[in-house]
């Protein structure tokens, strides 16, 4: 791949701004470190901070990282599925069928006895099922109708069903169980084992090499449907490839990490702003390194309030997320694709 | 060779476009076709260019139904020139080009010297480096002509190539489809509503109708007209 040099300045920034935010994430929370109890945390065993700086920040570090690069990939690729700027991990319906089987498991455990499971395996365990249920359904009218709309369609039906399941269930459900759900559906980077972290790594990771594997297809893509069909590119096949890869993708940093807005969507926007390429492997890797920056930053600024707590995630995403976007379309008139 | 042979034409069963369409078009011939608008030339193109399975009949490309080619091998051997869909602006007109490489992601030196005889041919260079949001439409026309020269297949479907390019770009464009189908024994398929073409003895003119697809053993205008208004 040949690469401007413009284009490799931005990179090595990306990846510079990368580290530090990294470093930043690990250096902020709940304890204040000073910078030399920091620096000795990391590598001293026999210092107090060492357990606070590699069992709990770093993991949360590399779950942002995790999160960013998952959802700015999904996002990058369903808005060249659907030839739309406002696609986004959300319009298939799979956040949504993962966060209807959350509910399931939070709110309707008093009515379908599956207390039994503990919730740090019943809520990821529910939620994947809720969000292959949706890929399922969604696969099998993209069979039937080969139509991208439609399934832009199909998937904001989906999601209204599911919402309008979650609604009955919470309105059923107790003030606890409802408060559970809250806190689960505003998205959080926390508490993840390196089991968890390995199968998030495995998810984006295999979303990312699906997408390199597929850079010029993808190319093909993006100047047409007719075009990509006159260069011998099997189009419902990608299509379905792409539907695949983002839900399971989507579903899984669903299921682990609840319902995170805004990436999948501010992310390609900010990477096709400052490339302004068609180079769809420049733009992979520049998506999942802004992807990265984006909920490392979020979750820095989550964090900065107060010792005792942290802002949702989901809200701290969306207010950065949202005045970038408009930034953006003040810039270019309209949104571009 | 292409063997056209359909005998019926359509988007849906019960709503028929053209019927009857016997033809064979054969390499180092360039076929002008004509037809009124909305006749169904860009169907039947996209029919040939395998992107239409609406049609009754056969097609064979060199003895092997069109059906039986995989996309990527149809693609190496059929290019289709579409009218304009809308285009992601962030392309530049070389990287473009570079599309045409993805049937044949295995070419080599021979492809550069065939990339520079069409980027010279269509005059090209000046604005390779630019995006294509910055063209004018007849320079995006002969971007996407090259695009589709450039996939380096037999066999060429171009949809009204000359739309959008002033009277001097049209006929030398025009000549250098001709010089292409002549020099490199290429079959170009080309629809057109201009009359007024540079004519070579290895070039015909057709005509579609509802009911056949027409060889003129002539170039006569007057006959061409009179087809076209039955």
């Amino acid at each position: 791949m040949r690469i401007k040099i413009s284009h490799k300045r931005l990179l090595v920034n990306l990846i510079l701004g990368l580290i530090l935010l990294f470093c930043l994430n690990i250096f902020l929370g709940s304890v204040k470190l000073s910078i030399k109890e920091f620096i000795t945390g990391l590598y001293d065993t026999t210092s107090a901070n060492y357990l606070i700086i590699h069992s709990l920040r770093i993991p949360k570090a590399l779950s942002s990282i995790l999160i960013g690069v998952g959802l700015g990939l999904a996002g990058f690729l369903m808005q060249i599925l659907f030839r739309n700027p406002l696609s986004g991990p959300y319009v298939l319906g799979v956040t949504t069928g993962g966060s209807l089987g959350a509910a399931l498991f939070i709110l309707g455990s008093s009515l379908f006895s599956i207390g039994f499971l503990h919730p740090k395996y019943g809520i990821p365990l529910f939620s994947s099922l809720g969000s292959l249920t949706v890929l399922s359904m969604i696969l099998l009218v993209y069979k039937r109708i080969k139509d991208p709309m439609t399934l832009l369609i199909t998937g904001i039906l989906f999601s209204s069903i599911s919402g309008a399941v979650i609604s009955i269930l919470a309105y059923f459900s107790t003030a606890e169980r409802l408060r559970e759900f809250v806190f689960w559906s505003y998205g959080s980077t926390h508490l993840m084992n390196t089991y968890e972290l390995l199968i998030l790594t495995l998810s984006s990771g295999l979303c990312l090499v699906f997408a390199l594997k597929n850079s010029k297809p993808l190319e093909a893509f993006l100047a047409g449907d007719i075009m990509a069909k006159t260069l011998g590119v099997d189009v419902d096949k990608i299509r379905v490839q792409i539907i695949l890869f983002t839900g399971l993708t989507v579903g899984v940093l669903t299921a682990f990490a609840g319902p995170v807005a805004f990436v999948g969507l501010v992310v390609p926007h900010i990477s096709r702003q400052i490339l302004k390429t068609s180079n769809v492997q420049l733009q992979l890797i520049s998506v999942c390194l802004i992807g990265s920056l984006f909920v490392l930053a979020s979750d820095i600024v989550a964090t900065l309030p107060s010792n005792a707590m942290s802002l949702p995630l989901n809200a701290v995403t969306s207010i950065i997320g949202a005045p970038i976007l408009l930034f953006i379309v003040i810039k270019t008139k309209r949104f571009i694709f | 060779m292409i063997v056209l042979d359909i005998d019926q034409l359509y988007f849906d069963e019960a709503n028929p476009i053209a019927s009857g369409l016997k033809s064979s078009f054969s390499k180092g011939h360039l076929y002008y076709i004509y037809g009124r608008n909305g006749i169904g030339k860009t169907t039947l193109f996209k029919t040939l260019a395998g992107l239409h399975q609406g049609y009754k009949g056969k097609i064979d490309i060199e003895k092997i139904p069109l059906i039986d080619f995989s996309p990527q091998e149809r693609a190496k051997k059929i290019a289709f020139m579409f009218q304009t869909e809308t285009v992601y602006p962030f392309f530049k007109v070389h990287e473009y080009l570079d599309l045409a490489n993805i049937p044949n992601a295995e070419n080599s030196i021979k492809e550069d010297e065939y990339k520079l005889f069409i980027t010279q041919g269509l005059q090209l260079e000046p604005y390779l480096d630019r995006y294509l949001r910055e063209l004018s439409q007849g320079q995006f026309q002969k971007v996407k002509l090259a695009t589709c020269l450039l996939q380096m297949t037999d066999y060429i479907v171009l949809d009204e190539p000359f739309a959008h390019l002033d009277l001097i770009q049209k006929e030398r464009m025009n000549i250098f489809i001709q010089e292409l189908v002549t020099n490199r024994n290429k079959c170009v398929l080309l629809s057109t509503h201009h009359f007024d073409l540079n004519f070579k003895s290895n070039n015909h003119t057709l005509c579609l109708t509802s009911t056949q697809l027409k060889i003129l053993n002539e170039n006569s205008k007057e006959r061409l007209i009179e087809l076209l208004s039955t």
